[in-house]
This record gives structure tokens, sequence and C-alpha cells, in this order.
């Protein structure tokens, strides 16, 4: 059984294939790769594995259960977690608070509760508390506790993020494009990061345009281009790929023994 | 100035508490002017109604702009009650709260898909909605006569009948509410309300049921305000539709935009300054409206989060945002 499969998955825009019957398998326990031009598909994949957007076609299956078209609050809850793009956070609200939202789902609060102060209210804060000390310790955010955070750096604000997601104590991982912005000591620190979570027991699916990063890191790569797949397999196999080669160099170098790591 | 006035004040909390708090709760006895009471108990009032809009306009991106529709029920619900079913005031506090409540959850489940300004003009409808169906059910409201003889708050088997009973009864729902308020926000619930207005994508991805926490935030917002129109009617004695009319609906939003959406004390400020407006211009009478519009141009103007708003208030997070970039950009140039 894998942790996240797509069969033959569609997404249309329109006239537009921004996702065109795309077949992934992703195991238990892997750091697994998706890397393409800008524009292939990647982001909106990753939508529709999250449930953001319904499919056009296909299936989505989430530790052996269909969850095709599950709107993204019960994905939470299965166990699915991610980060965007384009950072999400809870601009106005302090690096503390964003990770208590995190709790959400492993909380029960209700207004009654929260007016009288029951004990569900004060067990729930204790435990978020307690774990939001110790997620922001794990990931070395600590001073930055009290910090609104749209007052933080674009590092740290990734790292904000990813801490978040880890909250919710997800199975796996989608992070999508998690070293963009950062320098080249940050995103090996990021690295570093990511195969520490990955050793702690996290399956991590990883978009990224940082060639080095993600032959590093992972475990198999799917390639995408214009919605479609055009290859799929170990860093080494990717990166002898002509196909590959050709969505990212065009025609001329790959006909020239396209070795797309130079 | 203003800012730096607020920053103040925030730095120095507790002794302007406690004068504060001293000045409020002797205030009947200093003035000797059943007048000026009258307009103390009506402003405390206001504030109730204002601070129940901001929980709704101020911390789940939903900016109602048809509140009236709400005080009408609430206030219709309590005068109703008193009247044809002779139950008490401590009674229908609640009764009246949770009637309003539905009313909330019935103008929002339709909706839940819809959001921003589409919302904002189901409320308006909803309100003269409300309001057209209360004047024509002649046979449950008295149509366009109004309720009449709403009998007076009962307080331990005790009449109430002057204007400074009325005063401590309505400071102590609007505290007694503030404070439910202020647990809930910092709560689990709040946190998911405020998630949603700051990104509604991320808020799902972390489990956050938009559509169930928006209507919880109506539910609760209207509650609030059925709680203070059963005060109304008991207050007033007399209700009838004219008082629910839009001016109504933003007369009670104009406080919450210059008081300040997203903080406790920004429609307590509001709804003080507008009244305090008022009741001075009376004499001005429908030129107050050109006051008020020019107040809160002035207001987005200086402190687009209202005096003491926060910064991240619907309003005032573009202005705040243009604010922020021109600022860097001016440090950039700088250096
Ligand atoms: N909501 C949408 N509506 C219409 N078109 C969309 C939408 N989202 C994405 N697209 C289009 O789908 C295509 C794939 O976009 P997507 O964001 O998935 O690419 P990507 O691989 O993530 O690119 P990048 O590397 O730049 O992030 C693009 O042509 C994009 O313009
Ligand atoms: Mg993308």
């Amino acid at each position: 059984m894998y942790i996240l499969e797509s069969r033959k998955v569609s997404k249309h825009f329109g006239g537009l294939k921004a996702v065109d019957q795309v077949d992934m398998q992703v195991e238990k326990g892997e750091i697994f790769g998706i890397i393409g031009p800008n524009g292939a598909g990647k982001t909106t994949f990753f939508n529709l594995c999250a449930g953001t957007y319904p499919v056009t076609s296909g299936e989505i299956l989430f530790n052996g259960a269909n969850t095709t078209n599950k709107p993204p609050h019960e994905m939470a809850r299965l166990g699915l977690a991610r980060t965007f793009q384009n950072i999400k956070l809870f601009d106005y609200m302090t690096v503390e608070e964003n990770i208590a939202v995190g709790f959400h789902i492993h909380t029960r609060t209700n207004v009654f509760d929260a007016v009288l102060h029951t004990r569900r209210y004060k067990n729930d804060e204790a435990l978020i508390r307690e774990r939001t000390a110790e997620i922001l310790e794990f990931v070395g955010l600590t001073p930055y506790a009290k910090v609104k955070a749209s007052n933080l750096s674009y590092g740290i604000q990734r790292k904000v993020e990813i801490a978040r997601a880890l909250v919710l104590k997800p199975s796996l991982l989608l992070l999508d494009e998690p070293a963009a912005g950062m320098n080249p000591s940050e995103t090996q620190e990021l690295l570093t990061f990511v195969r520490k979570l990955n050793a702690d027991g996290y399956t991590i699916v990883v978009i990224e345009h940082d060639m080095k990063f993600i032959m590093n890191l992972c475990d198999r790569i799917l390639v995408l281009n214009y919605g479609k797949k055009i290859c799929e397999g170990t860093p080494e196999v990717v990166k002898n790929n002509a196909a590959v080669a050709e969505a990212y160099f065009g025609k001329g170098l790959a006909v020239n023994g396209g070795n797309a790591d130079a | 100035m203003l800012n730096r006035a607020v920053n103040y004040v925030k730095a120095h909390r507790l002794p302007f508490f406690i004068v504060f708090a001293v000045l409020v709760l002797a205030f009947p006895i200093i003035i000797p002017s059943n007048f000026v009471r009258g307009i103390a108990v009506r402003t405390v009032l206001y504030m109730l109604f204002a601070s129940s809009l901001n929980l709704i306009n101020g911390y789940c991106g939903h900016f109602s702009i048809g509140h009236a529709g709400f005080m009408c029920i609430g206030c219709y619900t309590a005068g109703l009650l008193a009247t044809k079913a002779g139950l008490g005031f401590w009674l229908i506090v609640p009764i009246s709260g949770i009637v309003t409540s539905l009313f909330g959850l019935l103008v929002f489940l339709p909706t839940n898909r819809l959001s921003g300004m589409y919302l904002s003009i189901v409320t308006l409808g909803f309100a003269e909605i409300v309001r057209i169906i209360v004047l024509n059910w002649t046979s449950l409201t008295n149509g366009p006569l109004g309720v009449k003889g709403i009998p007076s708050i009962k307080l331990f088997g005790l009449k109430l009948t002057s204007t400074t009973e009325y005063y401590y009864v309505i400071l102590f729902l609007l505290v007694l509410s503030l404070f439910c308020m202020y647990r809930i926000l910092h709560s689990r619930v709040g946190r998911a309300w405020m998630s949603i207005r700051e990104n509604p994508d991320a808020a799902c991805s972390l489990g956050v049921e938009l559509a169930k926490y928006k209507a919880i935030n109506f539910v609760v917002g209207a509650f609030f305000c059925g709680v203070a129109g059963c005060f109304m009617a008991f207050y007033y004695r007399y209700i009838d539709t004219t008082m629910f009319t839009i001016d109504e609906s933003f007369n009670v939003l104009s406080m919450v935009i210059v008081g300040g959406m997203g903080t406790l004390v920004g429609p307590i400020l509001g709804a003080f300054v507008i009244n305090l407006i008022t009741e001075t211009f009376r004499f001005a009478s429908e030129y107050r409206m050109l006051l008020y519009g020019i107040l809160i141009i002035l207001t987005m103007w200086i402190r687009p989060q209202g005096i003491a708003g926060a910064s991240n208030s619907v309003l005032a997070t573009k202005r705040m945002a243009k604010r922020v970039q021109s600022a860097a950009k001016a440090k950039r140039s700088e250096a």
C-alpha cells in the first residue's frame, strides 16, 4: 500500500490541461521530489492531492482510502499537511498563535467551554502551551514566539509554516518550494532539517526548482512538463533522462548527450 | 498624534482602567441631570450593539451591513414575549439571544459560499426583509402601531423605574457580554475565526472547517445583538419598525468603523464618540449624517484601523499594506 497514490489524475482550467493523466505512487517513509519547468502543473497537482481543487478526472488515494475531492480540512484530519509556494501565514498573529491554530484538529473546545473555562478548555490550552513550546524548540523558533508573523524574515516565515504543519502530526508532509528565496546556507540548513524530519518518520513530498537540493535530498523524483509526467525514478535516472533535459534546456542540448546536471 | 496617544494609553493600561471604571460606575450618581443619564443608557446600549457587530465584522472576515435586522429580531422577540407571554426580563434575555442567533444561522446557511461584498449585500437585504415582514405581520406584531406597554424590568421582585437603575442593568449586560467575548476570542474558537480572517486557505489546510466556524461566528455575534435588543425593548417600553431602518444599520456600523474593528475596546470607543456627536448635534437633525460621513472618511485617512482597531481589520489592511511599502521604500532610499 502506498501512502499517497494518484491514478490518471487530470485538472483542466478551461482549455488548459494543467495536470494531465498523472500517475504517482509515494511510498511510506521516502522523500519524494516533484520537479518541472515553470507552469508545469506541480502546484496544481499538489492542490489536487490536498483537496484544494476538485479533480477533472482520476483518483487520489491517501493511506489506501479513496480521498478524491475531499475538502482540505478533511485531508488535514486524515494526516496530510502542507505548506504553500507563496507562504500563507496568519500575518497579524504571533508565531505562537500561528502554531496554536495547528492544534485545531487535536483539541475540542467549543464556545461554551471557552466561556465557562471547563475542564476541556483547560486541558486543551495546557496541551497547546506545552506542545507549542516543544515544537518551537524543535525547529529553533523559540526566540520568535511572540513576534507577529508579518515581521519575520522570509526564511523564518518558511520555518514557521513548516512548524505549523508539523503540529497536525501528519503522516505525509507536502512542501511546495520550501527553498525558494533562501540563500545557500539557509538552503543547506533546510536540507538537513528535512532529512531530520524524514528520519523522525515523516514521509515527505517536495516541489523544488533548486536541482542540487532535490537531487541531494530525494529518494525518487517525478518530472512534470505541460501537465504530463515525462519521467519518474531515482535522481540518477532523472539526471540522465533525455526527455527531462529537453524539457529544461530544449532540444539542442538533449541531442548532445543530455546530462541535465550540468 | 493620535497614534501616540493610543500607544500611551496602551502602555499605561491599569491606571487608566481604574479611573475609567470608577467614572463609569459613579456616573449616574455624579450627574444630576436625568436627561444626560438617559443619553448614558443609550450610549452603553449601543456599545453592546456595536460590540456584537464587531464580533461578526472584526474577526472572521465577514462584513455585515445589516445589523438592524438582528436588532429588530432581538427587540421584537423580547417585546412580544413580555407583552403576550408575560415573561420577565431576565428570562427573556437569553431567549432573545438564542432566537436572534437562530436567525443568524438562517442568514448564513444559504450564503455560506458567498463571501466579501456578496455576503454584505445579503445582510443588507436580510435587514430590510425582516423590517418589512415585521411591519406587515400585523396580527403578531401590531404592524405600524408597534408593540406598546412593555413592562419594566424587575429585580428580586422590585420594579426598576429610574434611569439610574437601567444604566446599571445595561452596564452589567455589557460587561458580562464583553467578558464572554473575551473568553471566546482567546480560545480555540476565536483563533479559528481569526485564522479564517487572516488566510482562509491556510486555515483550511490546518483542518479548520471554514463554513462551520463562519456560521458559529454569525450565530455568536447575533446572540449578543439579541441580548442588547432585549434590553432595548424593556428600556423604551415601546418599539416599532422605524427604529430598525438601514440608517440604524449604518449608525452601528459607523461606530464599529470609527472605533476600530477586531479589538474589544474599539466599538466601545466608537459608540461613545458617535453617540456624543448624535446628542451634541441633535439640533442639526439629518445633517448629522453628513458629519458621520466626514468622520468615517477622516478615520480612514488618519487611522484606517479606527481609533483602537487591530491593524488587520478588513478595511485597514489595504491602506496599511501601502503604508508599510512606502515606509520600506523611504528607508531604502535613505540607505
Ligand atoms: N486557478 C487557476 N485557474 C486557471 N489556471 C491556473 C490556475 N492555477 C494554475 N493555473 C495554470 O495552470 C498551469 C500550471 O500552474 P502551476 O501553478 O501548477 O505550475 P507550477 O508547476 O507550480 O509552476 P511554478 O514552478 O511556477 O510554481 C499554469 O499555466 C497556470 O497558469
Ligand atoms: Mg508552483
